[in-house]
C-alpha cells in the first residue's frame, strides 16, 4: 500500500527530527566501524610492508640447497616394528629413530652431490633468479709486481685463502664493495679481494687499498689429490656394488687397482677421474703417487670487499644456511669452472638459490626438494611473522566487534526509549490506517539508515585517519629499521568496506527489531491517550 | 436499507475480561448512508467506546457491526487498518496531531499511507487545508497553532482520503465557545459538501442540535432514539 520510498523518507525524517539522539547513536557505530576498518586495512598493509621489507633483504629470498643422501620413502614394516611394552609417546619416538636409521643406512648411490645438470635444472625453475653453486677452493695468492719492483722488495708475501663464486646480480654482494667496483658482466678475468686478504698482503692503509685496484692477483691452487677413500670409491663403482669382504674374496685390492690403471681407457670413469689416476700413477704402475702440479691463474683486481653480514635484515636470517665466504671472489661461472677442474666427481656440495620474492619461496622450495635435495631457508620465520600479524589482528577485530556490540545495545536502548516517547505518534499513525507491518518496517528502516550512515562516516574517517597515520608510522618504522617502506601501511580494498557496511547495517537492524516489534504491537487507543 | 450505512446489532463491550464492567450493553442501531447523527450522553455513558468500535480502533466483545458494507467484527487487523485508512475519518477531542510534523505534513500522512505520489499528496493536502481555512498556516507545527486551528488541521486530515463515514468524538471539548462555534460551522459546511455518513459524539445538546437532525441518546451503555420531548 504505502510506497517503500515513503517509508524510507519517513524514517529519515524521524531521525532528522531527533538530531542529538541520532548523533549519539552514530558515534558508537562510527567508532566500532573505524576500528574494524583500520584493523582490516592495517593487517593487509602491514603484511605487505613486511613482504616488501623482506624482499629487499636478499637473504630472506635465498634457499640453501644440500644434496639429500638419505633414502626416500617409508621403510618396510618390520623395520619400524616396536613390540616391547612402553608408552605410546615413547613408541613414537623410537619408531622415528628407527626410520631415521633406516634412511641413513639405505642411502642412494649416485645422489651424493649436486651435478652441473641439476644446477641448470634449478636455474630453469620459475621465480628463480640465480643459482650459485657453493665453491670454496683452497688457494695461495700473491700480488703480481713489475720486475724492478719485485727486485727491490725481494720476496712478495703469499696468503692462503679460498676462491668463492658470487651472483653478479646480487645487491648483497654489491653492498660489500668498499673500494673499486663490483664485478662487471664480462668478468672472467676479474676478482674481488677481501679487505683482510689485502691487509695480510701488506696493503693496509686506505690509500694502499686504492693502489691495489687494477693490479694482477696470482692465484695458485692444487688439483685435489685423490685420497685413498676416493680411489676405493672409484673401484667400487667400476667393479660393481661389492662389499670390502666380497672384493677381498675375488681378488686382492692391489690387483684390482693394478688392473684398473692398466685398463683405464676402457673403464667408465669420468675423464677427470682418469686424468687424476694418470697423474697419480704416471707409469701405469702402482707406486708412490706423484706430486701434482699446482694450477696457476691470474686475475685483475676490480674491487675490495668487506664481510656482508651487517645488513640489519640479513642478521635476522643468520640462522639459516649461508655458504661460506672465501676471500678471493670471482663470478659464479668462473668459480664453478675452477671447482669442476679440480673435483674428481664433477659435482658440488651445495648451492644457493635466489628467488624473486618471498611470496614464491614456498613454491620454489617444494620444487627444489622434489629433485631430491634438502633445503634451508627463512620460510619458517616468514610464515611465523605472517601468523603473528594475523593473530594480533584477530584480537583487535575482537575489540572492534565488542565496541560494535556495545553500540548496538546502546542503539537498541535509545530506540526503545524512542518508541516509548513516540507512543502517541504510533497511535495516531495506526488510527489513520498504518498497519503493524508498516510501523515495523519504519523502525527497522530507521535502524538501517543509522547503520549505513555510521558505516559511511566511518569509511571517510578511516581514510582520513589512515592518510595522517601513515605518515607518522612510516617515519617511525623507517627510523627504526633503517629501511624505506615503499608501500602504504593501510590498504583499503573494496571488500572490507562493503563488509563493514553490511556488518554495521546488520547490527543496527538487529538492534531495532525489538523496539520495532513493540511499536507495531501498540493499541492505538491506549497509545493516543498518552498525549 | 442501503449497505453503505452503519448497522449495529447487539453490540457488547466490556473492559477487564468476562466479569468486567460493560461499557456497551447491547447497542442496536441503523444509520443510513449520508445521514448525520449525534450521540448524546453523560460522561462515562459509553459514547467514546461506541465511536472507537465504529472507527475500527477497537473490537466489540460480542455482537455484529457492519459499516459501509464491511463486517467489522470479522476483519483481520490488516483489513481493519485498511478500513481506517480509506473508509472512515475520525476527529478527536485532543486533536491527535503529530508534533514533529507541520500542518501540511500531518494532513499528508493518510495520503502517504494510501501510497499516493508526492505531487498528488501536496496538492490534495493543500486543497483540504484551504477548505478548513488554514491556507496561510500550512507550514506551521501544531505547537505554533491555536486549539481551533489544530482541530481544523485534524478535520482536514480526517477528510483528506474522502471517507464514506466521518466520526467526531467531542470535537469541541477542548475549545472555548466561540472557537467551538466556528468548528461546528465548518463541520456543518463540510458535511453538506461531502455526502459522507456523519456521526457526532457530544455531551453538548446545542451543538448536536445545530449539526444533526437525528439524535441518539446513550445511557449506561444502551442507545435509544431521542423523541422530540426529551430535550425540551
Ligand atoms: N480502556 C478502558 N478500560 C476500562 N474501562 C474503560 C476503558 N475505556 C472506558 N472505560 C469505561 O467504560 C465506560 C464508558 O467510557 P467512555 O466510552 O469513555 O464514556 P464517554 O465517552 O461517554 O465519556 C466508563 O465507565 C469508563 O470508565
Ligand atoms: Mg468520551
Amino acid at each position: 500500500m504505502i510506497r517503500t520510498r515513503d517509508i524510507w523518507s519517513m524514517a529519515a525524517h524521524n531521525l532528522w527530527q531527533r538530531k542529538l539522539r541520532t548523533l549519539l547513536n552514530l558515534l558508537g557505530i562510527v567508532v566500532g566501524c573505524v576500528v574494524l576498518l583500520m584493523t582490516a586495512a592495517g593487517v593487509s598493509g602491514v603484511k605487505n610492508a613486511i613482504r616488501i621489507l623482506f624482499d629487499s633483504a636478499e637473504a630472506a629470498r635465498q634457499i640453501g640447497v644440500l644434496p639429500d643422501r638419505n633414502a626416500k620413502g617409508d621403510p618396510p614394516k618390520d623395520v619400524t616394528e616396536v613390540t616391547a611394552e612402553m608408552s605410546e609417546e615413547r613408541r613414537e619416538r623410537i619408531v622415528f629413530q628407527l626410520e631415521q636409521k633406516w634412511r641413513a643406512e639405505n642411502r642412494q648411490p649416485g645422489a651424493w652431490e649436486i651435478t652441473p645438470q641439476q644446477i641448470k635444472e634449478l636455474s630453469a625453475l620459475p621465480h628463480v633468479l640465480s643459482v650459485v653453486p657453493g665453491v670454496n677452493v683452497p688457494c695461495v695468492v700473491s700480488i703480481g709486481l713489475e720486475e724492478e719492483a719485485s727486485a727491490e722488495q725481494g720476496e712478495t708475501p703469499k696468503v692462503s685463502n679460498g676462491i668463492t663464486g658470487i651472483d653478479l646480480g646480487s645487491s648483497l654482494s654489491a653492498g660489500r664493495v668498499i673500494a673499486g667496483d663490483m664485478l662487471g658482466s664480462d668478468s672472467s678475468n676479474e676478482v674481488l679481494l677481501h679487505e683482510f686478504v689485502a691487509y695480510q698482503l701488506g696493503y693496509q692503509s686506505d690509500p694502499q687499498l686504492k693502489q691495489l685496484l687494477g693490479k694482477q692477483l696470482h692465484v695458485e691452487y692444487q688439483p685435489r689429490r685423490g685420497s685413498l677413500a676416493n680411489i676405493f670409491n672409484m673401484l667400487v663403482e667400476e667393479w660393481g656394488q661389492l662389499s670390502v669382504q666380497e672384493l677381498g674374496q675375488q681378488m686382492s685390492f692391489m690387483d684390482a687397482l693394478h688392473q684398473l690403471i692398466n685398463e683405464l681407457d676402457s673403464t667408465s670413469l669420468t675423464s677427470n677421474q682418469k686424468q687424476l689416476l694418470r697423474q697419480l700413477f704416471p707409469k701405469g704402475e702402482l707406486g708412490t703417487p706423484a706430486q701434482l702440479q699446482p694450477i696457476q691463474r691470474s686475475f685483475r683486481i676490480r674491487g675490495i670487499v668487506r664481510d656482508g653480514n651487517d645488513d640489519s635484515l640479513a642478521r635476522l636470517f643468520r640462522g639459516h644456511y649461508q655458504g661460506g665466504y672465501g676471500g678471493i671472489i670471482v663470478s659464479s661461472d668462473v668459480a664453478s669452472e675452477i671447482h669442476l677442474q679440480i673435483s674428481e666427481n664433477q659435482s658440488f656440495h651445495e648451492a644457493v638459490v635466489t628467488v624473486d620474492s618471498t611470496s614464491n619461496l614456498a613454491r620454489v622450495i617444494e620444487q627444489v626438494e622434489a629433485s631430491g635435495t634438502r633445503t634451508f631457508s627463512a620460510l619458517r620465520i616468514l610464515e611465523n611473522m605472517d601468523r603473528h600479524v594475523d593473530e594480533s589482528a584477530w584480537i583487535v577485530l575482537g575489540i572492534a566487534a565488542a565496541i560494535l556490540f556495545t553500540a548496538s545495545i546502546g542503539i537498541s536502548n535509545t530506540l526503545l526509549v524512542s518508541v516509548l516517547e513516540r507512543t502517541p505518534e504510533f497511535g495516531i499513525l495506526k488510527s489513520v490506517g498504518a498497519t503493524n507491518s508498516m510501523l515495523l518496517r519504519l523502525m527497522v528502516c530507521e535502524g538501517a539508515i543509522l547503520g549505513l550512515l555510521g558505516a559511511v562516516i566511518a569509511i571517510v574517517t578511516s581514510l582520513a585517519a589512515a592518510w595522517i597515520g601513515h605518515g607518522m608510522i612510516r617515519q617511525y618504522v623507517e627510523s627504526r629499521l633503517n629501511t624505506d617502506i615503499a608501500s602504504t601501511l593501510f590498504q583499503f580494498s573494496m571488500w572490507p568496506m562493503l563488509a563493514v557496511i553490511c556488518v554495521s547495517v546488520f547490527v543496527c537492524v538487529l538492534a531495532s527489531i525489538l523496539p520495532a516489534w513493540r511499536a507495531s504491537r501498540l493499541d492505538p487507543i491506549v497509545a493516543m491517550r498518552r498525549t | 436499507m442501503t449497505g453503505c450505512g452503519i448497522q449495529a446489532e447487539a453490540l457488547y463491550k466490556s473492559y477487564g475480561g468476562a466479569g468486567g464492567v460493560a461499557a456497551l450493553a447491547g447497542v442496536n442501531c441503523v444509520i443510513e448512508t449520508g445521514q448525520r447523527v449525534a450521540v448524546i450522553g453523560k460522561s462515562g455513558s459509553g459514547k467514546s467506546t461506541l465511536l472507537n468500535l465504529f472507527a475500527g480502533l477497537d473490537r466489540p466483545t460480542s455482537g455484529q457491526l457492519t459499516i459501509a458494507g464491511r463486517e467489522l467484527h470479522s476483519l483481520s487487523s490488516k483489513e481493519m487498518a485498511r478500513y481506517r485508512l480509506d473508509t472512515v475519518g475520525v476527529v478527536f477531542q485532543a486533536f491527535q496531531l503529530i508534533p514533529q510534523r507541520t500542518a501540511l505534513q500531518n494532513v499528508e500522512v493518510p495520503l502517504i499511507l494510501a501510497g499516493k505520489d508526492r505531487q498528488t499528496r501536496l496538492q490534495q493536502a493543500t486543497q483540504w487545508l484551504d477548505k478548513v481555512g488554514l491556507s496561510h498556516r500550512i507550514h506551521h507545527h501544531p505547537y505554533e497553532l491555536s486549539g481551533g486551528e489544530q482541530q481544523r488541521v485534524a478535520i482536514a486530515r480526517a477528510l483528506v482520503n474522502q471517507p464514506k463515514v466521518v466520526l467526531a468524538d467531542e470535537p469541541t471539548g477542548n475549545l472555548d465557545t466561540t472557537t467551538a462555534s466556528d468548528i461546528v460551522q465548518l463541520l456543518t459546511e463540510l458535511c453538506n459538501q461531502t455526502q459522507a455518513t456523519f456521526l457526532l459524539v457530544t455531551h453538548d445538546v446545542d451543538i448536536a442540535d445545530r449539526l444533526c437532525k437525528r439524535k441518539l441518546i446513550m445511557r449506561d451503555g444502551r442507545l435509544t432514539e431521542a423523541d422530540d420531548d426529551s430535550h425540551a
